[in-house]
């Protein structure tokens, strides 16, 4: 599988993916700052300022804008290395790998998933540590920023995180069945909207956190992403060159 | 001895086709020899030789490549030959070497015969080029460097002279004439050039309409008929009834 993964690394470049992960942080630390500046704003004391103007609420935007952006970059290299790999004219050159099919699809969603996995979480990390240094030197949050908020922030980070993979792989799932590039993207789009509207709903009503109703649906994102990749395994097991 | 290669009354219909595009198709390759596979478009040539390779699964019938079962034993088969399927897609941003060392890798294979194969083609000096800047015939002749690069027992070549130039189809004559004759590889071509098929081959199996009408060697066709190959092949299509491109 190693070596199967390091084939796919060696076909397509990450380097493309790399710089768009950094500017998806710089973009993450811009609206981050953007929202916190303009909680004053907002009705005092309406559920949006409160959201708006505290460390925690804060970082579970940060991680939802972040989990968004990388869903759709996800979706963006499924549809390169997996959907137009079997398509047309290509599914002659990729079902034609001396190499188990299985093994090989496995290695692109593999490749994929772990780069958005580290990438989304190294982002997300990333831009909180900029917002919190800059915090230190020209604060726009009131309140002191506590040792016990980090947690939250973390799981949010990786709860997040696994949500652009699973998001990504439902993309990746819709473009399949279509074989369709745009068809992967747009998909990708609807599922991060849907998550980002949920999550920042749920995170205004419980005052600034609402992660154990994100985390439960991640896992049923996750296990939803679970079963379609099996059907994609199971498809391209059977899949025929026409 | 047993057949390079054997298809026994295959059908294969696409779904949601009505129309089998083979039907109660046989065919038999001996090893050694070149077989050349001659037809109109659209009679089942391509289809043939993905079903060979595993690529498409037949509706009925069953097909033999090197003994083996190409629909269960895909990856043995896929090891065993060489294949140039249609027009031949590449990794594109990657050169000549790198594409056949992948192509390599995905067998556990290293890379000791890339640069050999690469001068036996006619592509020796490409470097770092990448395949997205290649022209049409130095696709074709990197198509046939990937179908050679691992030295496989038989090799299905789907029109391997479309694009070349004069020099390269020469080349490539004497290439296929060489494997089959010093290297003992069975060679399947299918070609609508038929005075280059009537140059190399042994046997020729003409297909119309998914079905294999004739499979003759070329001795006999050319002592039966003063016109060669070409007054064969449209003799064939003319008692069949069939319109030929």
């Amino acid at each position: 599988m190693r070596e199967l993964i390091r084939l796919e690394q060696r076909k397509n470049t990450l380097s493309t993916y790399l710089k768009m992960s950094a500017w998806v942080t710089v973009g993450v630390v811009a609206m981050t700052w953007t929202i916190a500046l303009s909680a004053g704003s907002e009705p005092p004391g309406s559920e949006e300022a409160a959201l708006m103007s505290s460390y925690i609420g804060l970082a579970n935007l940060a991680a939802v804008i972040s989990m968004a952006a990388f869903c759709v970059l996800s979706a963006a290299m499924h549809a390169k290395f997996t959907v137009e790999e079997y398509s047309g004219n290509r599914a002659v050159l990729t079902l034609s790998c001396p190499a188990p099919r299985k093994k090989v699809l496995a290695a692109k969603v593999v490749l994929v998933s772990g780069f958005t996995l580290v990438a989304a979480a190294l982002s997300s990390l990333a831009s909180l540590a900029v917002f919190l240094l800059t915090e230190a030197v020209f604060p726009v949050v009131h309140g002191p920023l506590e040792p016990h908020m980090i947690i939250p922030m973390a799981a949010d980070v990786v709860v997040m995180s696994l949500l652009a993979v699973a998001l990504g792989l439902i993309g990746l799932a819709a473009g399949f069945l279509k074989r369709s590039t745009p068809v992967t993207i747009i998909a990708a789009i609807i599922a991060a909207a849907l998550l980002s509207s949920l999550a920042s709903n749920l995170a205004k009503g419980d005052g600034g956190h609402a992660l154990p109703i994100v985390a439960v649906t991640a896992i049923a994102a996750i296990a939803a992403a679970f079963a379609l990749t099996r059907w994609i395994s199971g498809t391209v097991e059977s899949m025929e060159a026409a | 001895m047993t057949p390079a290669v054997s298809l026994t009354n295959i059908a294969k219909a696409y779904k949601g086709s009505h129309r089998a595009v083979l039907r109660s198709c046989d065919m038999t390759v001996r090893q050694g020899e070149i077989y050349g596979f001659l037809g109109p478009n659209g009679a089942g040539k391509t289809t043939a030789l993905k079903l060979m390779l595993g690529l498409l699964t037949p509706t009925a019938g069953s097909v033999r490549v090197l003994g083996l079962d190409p629909t269960r034993q895909r990856e043995a088969v896929l090891r065993a030959t060489g294949s140039m399927i249609e027009v031949p897609v590449f990794w594109e941003r990657l050169s000549a070497r790198a594409n056949l060392e992948v192509h390599l890798a995905y067998m556990g294979l290293g890379a000791e015969s890339v640069d050999d194969t690469l001068n036996l083609v006619g592509l020796p000096d490409t470097g770092s080029q990448p395949v997205s800047t290649f022209s049409l015939g130095m696709r074709q002749r990197l198509g046939l460097a990937r179908a050679l690069v691992h030295r496989p027992q038989l090799l299905l070549l789907d029109e391997p002279i479309n694009g070349l130039d004069p020099t390269g189809i020469k080349q490539t004559r004497q290439l296929l004439l060489d494997l089959a004759g010093r290297g003992g590889m069975t060679i399947v071509m299918s070609s609508h050039i038929i005075s280059e098929v009537e140059q190399v081959a042994d046997t020729i199996g003409v297909i119309a309409e998914g079905t294999i009408v004739r499979e003759v060697e070329l001795a006999t066709v050319r002592n039966e008929h003063s016109g060669g190959l070409e007054d064969y092949f449209f003799s064939v299509m003319s008692q069949g009834g069939v319109q030929h491109a």
